[in-house]
């Protein structure tokens, strides 16, 4: 028995297939990139339509599994881009319907966390998502996430990718960033360090990078300074989150996970509080379809399928809103 | 011998002797996974910015330990001991009742703060001290601000709302409802005002379905 899953929120349209196991048999994707500026909805759609039976082929081809063994078909609901969403949602309806199998809508949120918790196997964590779209100090109790902390305007990985677009980095822009800091020796200029209680800004971090970029200052001490500072406020909330809700392991996920500096400073602070620390593998940090794929499968073990009357997409469908069933 | 006796976020709490006196030596440690110049600063605004503020709280009327030394420079703050629990700790064992008699409490008492301009900036249960059933202690100022802003006002109450639905979702609502309206009572009609922010600082996050207008 296996689950198939399907992922197009964003960027990034993958396809990836489980085991009854959980275990990944089959992630491939393609990745939009947008010739100029940031992302467009229309766009990615157009890229996700045209990609989705060559990365559908890949998937059948690396795995040797046939349709017949797929015994729910999961797709990303929400949330993300409308236009994008759609496509997988077409794809995952008609895959369904066409297969006789359940249709499983999937919350994004959720999937990479779970995925995040399977690969780190920890039973009760404190969860750091940090990624394009989104920044959560989360924690699953009495059937939902619950949101301890969160960003209040923009997220880590939207801000890092916004000022990597500014300094004419080539997409993606966190590795870059991540590079070119590494190259800094050491010069560090202060921006703007925005806490409230466990929750974070970036905005006002953002404008004050450009700034420093206008004004000349390198850009190895921009990218430095700019990592010190926001991963330095995420490090802050989390502990302050870990001595409030004495939990004992943290785990950390989403695209910005596969930061190396991030990772350490997080391992630090679990430490700090006696925790024991695990990221999701850097490979599965960014979206893909295997994150998606295993959710489906912990729906299906809880039979909580998707009708197709439900089956529209939910282009903000917050974390905080949905039924956890196997969350005791 | 200092005795540890709370390891929190940001700072170790020591119970020491002072002149014969029991008090708390709050210790805001080095953090090894900050870089030495972002740290040094942190500490010490941090220091100051909560010595001042425990003070300027007291002033306002609201329960805080006094104070008896600062030292911006090692970062620590010598301070009145308070004995008691938290009301993270208490909330789940009190009645529907009396948890909506200290909600009352504790929302009166954020207004008289935000009323002398002053916002706590970490609202969460944590940050409140129960040493017997009739007086709230504030603790933890380091993230206190000076300020006539509404949405500074906002911010601290969506804190509490946000900490209040994530570590007491069964009774959230019950204890908001109380400190909104132990709020109002003290703020005077300009409380709605803040209600609004709060609405509309959280309507600013991610993946809000419902904007207000």
């Amino acid at each position: 028995m296996i689950v198939l899953g399907i992922e197009s929120t964003a960027h990034t349209l993958g396809i990836g297939v489980v085991n009854e196991e959980g275990r990944i048999l089959a992630d491939c994707k393609s990745v939009y990139v947008p010739e100029v500026g940031g992302i467009h909805p229309r766009e990615a759609a157009e890229h996700h339509q045209k990609q989705l039976h060559v990365v559908l082929q890949d998937v059948f081809s690396e795995t040797g599994v046939s349709l017949t063994e797929v015994k729910g078909i999961a797709y990303a609901q929400g949330p993300g881009l409308p236009p994008a969403l759609r496509i997988g949602a077409v794809m995952a309806r008609t895959l369904a319907k066409s297969l006789g199998v359940p249709l499983l809508g999937v919350n994004h949120c959720v999937a990479h966390i779970e995925q995040a918790r399977y690969f780190c196997k920890a039973e009760k964590p404190l969860v750091v998502y940090l990624s394009g779209g989104n920044t959560q100090i989360t924690m699953l109790e009495a059937r939902r996430y619950r949101i301890f902390g969160e960003t209040l305007d923009i997220a880590l990985g939207n801000m890092l990718d916004v000022f990597a677009r500014a300094a004419n980095l080539t997409h993606p822009g966190g590795p870059k960033i991540e590079q070119l800091a590494k190259q800094a020796k050491g010069e560090y200029q202060e921006l703007p360090y925005t806490v409230k209680g466990m929750d974070l800004a970036f905005s006002g971090l953002l404008t004050a990078a450009k700034r420093l970029l206008t004004n000349g200052s390198p850009l190895e001490t921009i990218c430095y300074s700019l990592q010190e500072t926001s991963f330095a406020m995420v490090a802050e909330v989390v502990e302050r989150a870990l001595a409030h809700t004495g939990r004992e392991e943290v785990i950390v996920t989403g695209g910005v996970a596969a930061n190396a500096r991030l990772r350490e400073m997080l391992a630090l602070v679990a430490e700090e509080q006696s925790a024991k620390f695990a990221s999701v593998p850097p490979k599965y940090a960014g979206d893909n379809g295997s994150m998606i794929a295993y959710n489906g499968l912990l729906m299906l073990h809880a039979k909580t399928t998707t009708p197709l009357s439900k089956s529209k997409v939910r282009p903000k469908w917050r974390l905080d809103q949905i039924d956890i069933p196997w969350g005791e | 011998m200092p005795k540890l006796i709370a390891k929190g976020a940001e700072a170790s709490l020591f119970l020491e002797d002072w002149y014969g006196y029991p008090v708390v030596r709050k210790h805001r440690i080095q953090k090894p996974y900050r870089i030495p110049q972002l740290d040094l600063k942190i500490r010490g605004e941090r220091t100051i910015r909560e010595a001042r503020s425990l003070s300027s709280a007291r002033r306002a009327g609201v329960a805080t330990p006094i104070i008896f030394h600062v030292n911006p420079d090692t970062a620590t703050i010598h301070m009145e001991f308070i004995s008691g629990p938290r009301v993270k700790e208490q909330l789940p064992t009190l009645s529907e009742k009396d948890r909506r008699r200290l909600f009352k409490k504790i929302g009166k008492a954020v207004a008289r703060l935000h009323k002398h301009q002053l916002t706590h900036g970490d609202l969460t249960t944590s940050n409140l001290l129960l040493p017997s059933q009739d007086i709230v202690y504030f603790i933890d100022f380091g993230l206190a601000t000076m300020t006539q802003n509404t949405e500074d006002f906002g911010t601290d109450l969506h804190l509490l709302r946000q900490a209040l639905r994530s570590t007491h979702y069964s009774h959230w609502e019950t204890c908001y409802t109380a400190f909104e309206q132990g709020y109002k009572s003290s703020y005077g009609k300009d409380a709605s005002a803040v209600f609004r922010k709060v609405r509309a600082i959280e309507s600013r996050g991610r993946y809000i379905s419902e904007r207000i207008r």
